[in-house]
């Protein structure tokens, strides 16, 4: 097993908090393959996913313990993301570890400059190198047929599963090592969220990704590892195929079969 | 349907294949055998059939595993219960041709070359055409071809009803001594294994019309 990230001994504690809302976190997320979190609301599994790009930081006074690696395309060397200070470290962890919200978050300006705009801010100018670093992200997000003839429209007229479409574009513009999807079609029709099933599922030949969904089924649809969370704790992680047929745990059972949660 | 969904059930509509086809095969080289008596081809037949119930076993493993990631739905659903239901009839055509090899080989010298000729080799053909016929309809998109294969299979499994009625009484008429009774009774057993062979293969070939077609299951 090759890691792309490997979580250790993790706790997270919210700013103002009495106790903490992960306890003792240990999980390996595999490289090219989909981890799935789930688990009821409130388990902490946003908090966890949120945590491996420490978006958590955004804002003041959270704390963090314990150690989140994160390796390189080899899988052999690693760095603590935990021990990240300065302001250039964690930009550069995000651009490595890149995130898809529950809402598309599209930029209010083109479809082209949506995508292009991560590209700029990494200091790519030239045009050529722009337009096919665009396209090949667009491409990359199945989104390019839809989009090709209308690249300077506004990115607000696409449909919603097309801004996510948009998104995920953005995200793979800056060639991620790691990609988290925080229930990324929990605001979509079914076709939109078919579309963005299928997205993740070719994504992991080049990124491995991680994906917080409500959804049984998506999890059990697009995953290979899943991990079961409850109360901020870490009740079971195995193949996919293991934690829909034969979980270890009773909490885990119960819950996908629907006994709780 | 997700691109992992259809690469799983594609592997196991090919195994499904290809169990069927050994299973032609073994039926194919019996009928080779039974012309001449030849032991060797009996074993050769024998030799197809080998490994095939463990391997069914993984079929239906890979079966759960599919219902339980992908809760397919509609056609897809209908595949995958399809394929559930056609692994324990290949279970049963599987053991079935064992013991008409096995059977057959064993009782070899006791029937007369005539009735071999006139009614067992048109039952073991017909047999064969079932099976034959009903791996063309695995995968077959096309309704009006498919309803035309499953035809052709009802109406060679017809012919081995027939043929072994006129088997039957053909034995029954030549017995002429009343303690070759057990023998004859222990031959027809063995030559009822082809037409349950067939039979097993219709219940197979109206499976596959089911994913097709829809509608409630049926037991033949």
């Amino acid at each position: 097993m090759i890691k792309a990230m490997n979580i250790k001994n993790f706790y997270f504690t919210y700013s103002g908090a009495e106790n903490p809302a992960l306890k003792n976190i240990n999980l390996p997320v595999e490289k090219n393959k989909v981890t799935a979190l789930i688990g009821p609301s409130g388990c902490g599994k946003s908090t966890l996913l949120r945590s491996l790009n420490r978006i958590h930081d955004l804002y003041p006074g959270n704390s963090y313990q314990g150690e989140i690696f994160l390796y390189d395309k080899n899988g052999k060397n690693s760095k603590n993301i935990l021990k990240f200070k300065k302001e250039n470290e964690l930009i550069d962890l995000r651009v490595k570890v890149g995130m898809i919200f529950q809402k598309p978050t599209a930029f209010p300006m083109s479809i082209f400059d949506n995508v292009a705009y991560a590209l700029k801010l990494q200091g790519i100018k030239n045009k050529t190198e722009l337009t096919d670093r665009v396209e090949a992200s667009l491409r990359g997000a199945a989104l390019w047929n839809e989009v090709k003839e209308r690249l300077k429209d506004d990115a607000s007229m696409l449909s919603g599963g097309q801004q996510q479409r948009l998104c995920i574009a953005r995200a793979i513009a800056v060639k991620p090592a790691v990609m988290l999807f925080d229930e990324p079609t929990s605001a979509l029709d079914p076709v939109s969220t078919a579309a963005i099933e299928e997205l993740v599922v070719e994504l992991k030949k080049d990124i491995s990704i991680v994906i917080v969904t409500h959804n049984m089924q998506q999890a059990s649809r697009i995953s290979d590892y899943t991990a079961f969370m409850y109360l901020g704790d870490l009740i079971e992680f195995d193949k996919t195929e293991t934690i829909f047929l034969n979980p270890k745990e009773k909490q885990t059972e119960d819950y996908i079969t629907g006994r709780f949660g | 349907m997700l691109e992992n969904y259809t690469h799983e059930i594609d592997k196991i509509r090919k195994s499904i294949k290809h169990i069927l086809n050994s299973i032609l095969k073994a039926n194919e080289i019996f009928l080779i055998a039974v012309k001449k008596c030849d032991i060797q081809k009996f074993d050769e037949a024998k030799s197809y059939l080998k490994n095939i119930s463990s391997k069914i076993e993984s079929i239906d493993n890979e079966i759960i595993k599919i219902l339980a990631l992908y809760t397919p739905e509609a056609r897809d659903l209908r595949e995958v219960v399809a394929y559930f239901k056609i692994d324990n009839e290949l279970l049963r055509v599987v053991s079935n041709s064992r013991k008409l090899i096995k059977g057959f080989k064993d009782n070899c010298f006791v029937l007369d070359e005539s009735i071999v000729n006139e009614y067992v080799m048109p039952l073991q053909i017909s047999t064969v055409r079932t099976i034959e016929n009903s791996i063309k309809m695995i995968g077959l998109d096309n309704s009006d071809e498919l309803k035309d294969i499953y035809h052709a299979v009802m109406v060679e499994e017809d012919k081995t009803d027939e043929l072994y009625m006129l088997l039957e009484k053909k034995i029954f008429e030549s017995l002429k001594n009343i303690n070759d009774f057990a023998k004859i009774h222990n031959i027809l057993r063995v030559f009822r294994r082809s037409e349950k062979i067939a039979d097993r293969t219709m219940s197979i070939a109206n499976l596959l019309l089911y994913i097709q077609e829809g509608g409630t299951l049926k037991r033949i």
